[in-house]
């Protein structure tokens, strides 16, 4: 390939997606957003990155590409802010490499019930690495002051406040699947919406506690 | 009803490479590993650098154009066999067959295909459970980092586990990846299960032990003593206290000796995703019908402002 064609097949796999670049100055890693690579006339080219640390950034094409990293985060449910969400891969044919809406999905676990999406940004993203899961007794509260609306919790739960007000118990989510509801006061199980689930919530939910 | 019945499939019939005299007597006197299983397999290895010493038998591998790969890549099949061969047409092929400059970069694989038409829909249900809680186990065998690759993402990492028990098998295997590292999209076409895990590697010991592990999940599940029912009921018993050191040996047998399985780190987010088959998403629609925006969770920004 002449040097044309590697930019442009640099481009296809990488522009517009989230990388990690190590940053020589800082030593250590820091999460950026390819956005334009461009042919130049004393170098190969130069690559536009976005950071939410450092702002706009040129690299350039060739000796910094090395420091670019792609990994995933950890798969699962974790806390953003008011709501929890949950990061998937996609197992589609695809070109892009770095992490993209084509290779992942980050979503909040009440999407299947609320209908709300998340859009992809620096923080949802550093959030998804640093997975963030509160305990039962934080999320109780967190959800009681309504300083969250919904709650992330470990093996993959989560706590949502409840959409309907017949009953107003949190629904416990597992993944992004109703399977019971629970006490606002106390976080005891009131009621079990998937039966098959009430074997693992014996072994599993109540641990949380 | 099996898978057989089930896609309408035409009976696979595996070729003996012995009759066919597919076999040098160099692979004949070689010390090979062994597989004591009559399940007919096809196997797919993916060669960059290709060039050939001698060329195999038409009857055991058939040479495949393969665009995905570069350097003179070549992608050789195997008709179908019976398992108990394949040690063998491994060996003849990297060991006979091929050059030695022959090379398996990071764009090749080894992909391997189990035929499943004999089995029923639920054992297939069962088989993939099995699967998705030793995912990581399988993965750790296999090595360089496979589970990050993109043509072989883990199905715990998916939401493909997700209501797998109450969805027919024609729905489970329509809305399956392919690429993934367990794959189900063959069984519609030609009754086989993918396992696409392994890297490109002329190691015929690892890539036979690697046959036979998949093997014992299959045996596994469509012994005489396997009831789903008790399966399904393990399943839910699944957490950080359970025994899965004693699965591992029940399933593996001895090749659990070949497994790393360090403990609940291991298995947590397999059996974690595997859990999500027992999801209903019937469920979702009556709460979704009584959502009112006087709830708790509409009112939220209100109550927070």
């Amino acid at each position: 390939m002449n040097n044309h064609e590697v930019i442009a097949d640099f481009s296809r796999r990488w522009n517009g997606t989230f990388v990690w670049m190590f940053m020589e100055n800082l030593n250590r890693d820091v999460l950026v957003k390819i956005t334009g690579i461009e042919e130049h006339s004393t170098k190969i080219a130069t690559i536009n990155v976005q950071s939410k640390e450092y702002g706009n950034l040129v690299i350039n094409f060739g000796s910094d590409t090395t420091n670019l990293k792609f990994k995933y985060p950890p798969v699962g449910v974790f806390q953003h802010k008011t709501d929890a969400l949950v990061f998937l891969r996609r197992p589609q044919r695809q070109w892009r490499r770095g992490i993209c809406s084509d290779n992942s999905t980050l979503q909040y676990t009440h999407r299947l019930i609320t209908g709300k999406t998340v859009g992809w940004s620096f923080e949802e993203l550093q959030a998804a690495f640093d997975k963030k899961v509160l305990t039962l007794d934080d999320a109780l509260q967190g959800l009681a002051k309504r300083q969250l609306r919904s709650a992330a919790l470990n093996n993959n739960f989560s706590l949502v406040l409840s959409p309907n007000t017949d009953p107003r118990d949190h629904l416990l989510l597992h993944w992004q699947d109703p399977i019971a509801r629970v006490s606002e006061k106390t976080g005891k199980v009131t009621k079990i919406i998937n039966p098959n689930y009430k074997s693992i919530m014996g072994r599993v939910y109540d641990n949380l506690q | 009803m099996t898978i057989f019945s089930e896609f309408g499939l035409r009976q696979v019939e595996p070729r003996n490479p012995v009759k066919h005299g597919c076999f040098s007597e160099r692979t004949q006197q070689a010390d090979l590993e062994t597989i004591n299983n009559d399940r007919a397999i096809g196997i797919e290895v993916e060669v960059e650098n290709h060039s050939l010493l001698a060329e195999p038998n038409e009857h055991l591998w058939v040479r495949v154009g393969d665009g995905s790969l570069r350097n003179n890549g070549e992608e050789w099949i195997t008709h179908p066999i019976k398992a108990q061969f394949a040690p063998a047409a491994l060996y003849e092929l990297f060991q006979v067959s091929l050059d030695q400059c022959c090379s398996f970069g990071p764009r090749t694989s080894v992909h391997v295909h189990i035929n499943a038409q004999d089995m029923e829909p639920n054992q297939i249900k069962a088989l993939t459970m099995l699967y998705c809680v030793f995912e990581n186990v399988l993965f750790n065998f296999v090595g360089k980092n496979r589970n990050k690759n993109i043509f072989c993402v883990p199905i715990a990492e998916t939401g493909l586990m997700r209501e797998l028990k109450r969805r027919s098998i024609a729905n489970t295997v329509d809305s399956w990846a392919k690429y993934t590292g367990f794959n189900l999209v063959p069984l519609a076409s030609k009754g086989t299960v993918e396992f696409r895990h392994m890297h490109g590697s002329s190691d015929h010991v690892k890539l036979s032990r690697w046959v036979r592990i998949i093997l014992r999940m299959f045996d596994y599940v469509t012994s005489k003593g396997f009831s789903e029912k008790q399966f399904e009921t393990l399943c839910l018993e699944m957490d950080r206290n359970f025994d899965f050191h004693s699965l591992m040996t029940e399933v593996f047998g001895e090749d659990a000796g070949l497994l790393r399985l360090n403990g609940w780190t291991d298995v947590k987010n397999s059996v974690s995703s595997m859990h999500q088959a027992f999801v209903n998403n019937n469920l979702i629609t009556p709460i979704v019908n009584t959502r009112v925006v006087e709830s708790p969770f509409y009112t939220f920004f209100k109550a927070s402002n």
